[in-house]
């Protein structure tokens, strides 16, 4: 019966992240637009680490 | 009870020197009719209201309903036509535009409104503002609830259904702004609720798990369409009768389509 519990909560958390997903989805992009936390440049995605900054 | 129309009326016909108004007045029939056809009322109902704006004008109208778009063709008394056909747009059930459409109607009759007011009576219903998504979501699960507290249900079996009713409407709410084919948001909301009404079983809490899982999906059922593709029939409009039928019939087979398939997936017994 585990997987079956599983299934439930799985299906919950469907409903949440449907409900909230959006939402958190914009904040985070806002977030990123303001500090650049990752960016895409051409084909590559890079994060931005201390390294970048010191060269 | 009188009939409101029992005085003797003088309708004042549409100004003859304006060579638009006979198409205005059309076009406001068509979107009207539409309007009241896509907020879910019946072909009679529509053809009623219609008739009598029409009459208020001096004119006759024939409304042709079809399940996708309405044709309005109106004629004056000198058996000028004008013809006019709109789109209907899915807007739900809206009893309130319903009632608010069809005293517009009367208001038109009785008060001998311009076109130009009716008009503008349109527009604010139009914009009427809807009941707001949270209470309407809240309300169908309490009334899923009742049903399976109707049913026999226990404590435990109403609470989960309410749980399910609440996230498989929701759930379906959203998909269908994200443009997601209908049927597809029926079976898996139908799913969703199914799974998670099977909750009083997996966690042995309550006594009539049965009762919950199928009073979970009552919230899906079309009544309103059924009703209405009856009440077409018997009134002649075979056309959208067996349209409304065939849509109603496309969610039921969506909603226990979704049923059966969270109960394989639980493989509830």
């Amino acid at each position: 019966m585990e997987y079956q519990t599983i299934i439930f909560w799985g299906c919950i958390a469907l409903v949440i992240i449907l409900c909230f997903g959006h939402t958190a989805y914009s904040k985070l992009t806002s977030l990123n637009k303001k500090h650049h936390f990752i960016e895409i440049e051409h084909d590559s995605i890079y994060a931005r680490t201390d390294d970048d900054d010191e060269d | 009870m009188l009939a409101p129309t029992t005085m003797m009326k003088t309708n004042a016909p549409l100004p003859s020197n304006e060579a638009c108004a006979l198409p205005r007045l059309a076009q406001f029939l068509s979107v009207y009719a539409a309007m009241l056809l896509s907020c879910g009322s019946t072909t009679q109902r529509v053809q009623k209201n219609v008739e009598r704006i029409a009459q208020r004008y001096d004119a006759s109208v024939m409304v042709t309903s079809m399940p996708l778009h309405v044709d309005v063709t109106v004629i004056d008394r000198q058996t000028q036509a004008s013809h006019m056909a709109t789109e209907m747009c899915s807007r739900g059930i809206n009893f309130y535009a319903i009632t608010a459409l069809s005293a517009l109607s009367w208001r038109i009759f009785e008060h001998m409104l311009s076109l130009e007011a009716a008009q503008r009576e349109l527009e604010v219903i139009k914009r009427h503002k809807r009941i707001p998504i949270w209470q309407v979501t809240l309300l169908a699960g309490v009334a899923n609830a009742s049903f399976c507290r109707l049913f026999e249900g226990d404590y435990w079996a109403m609470a989960f259904v309410f749980l399910a009713t609440v996230c498989g409407f929701y759930m379906r709410c959203r998909l269908v702004e994200q443009h997601i084919d209908f049927r597809a948001a029926t079976i898996l909301a139908a799913c969703v609720s199914t799974i998670i009404a099977c909750g009083p079983h997996l966690f042995h809490l309550g006594a009539t798990p049965e009762v919950a899982v199928a009073t979970s999906v009552l919230y899906l059922v079309p009544g309103i369409p059924f009703i209405n593709s009856f009440s077409d029939l018997i009134n002649g409009h075979y056309i959208c009768a067996i349209g409304r039928f065939l849509w109603a019939m496309e969610t039921t087979v969506c909603l226990g389509l979704g049923l059966w398939l969270g109960n394989l997936i639980i493989n509830f017994h």
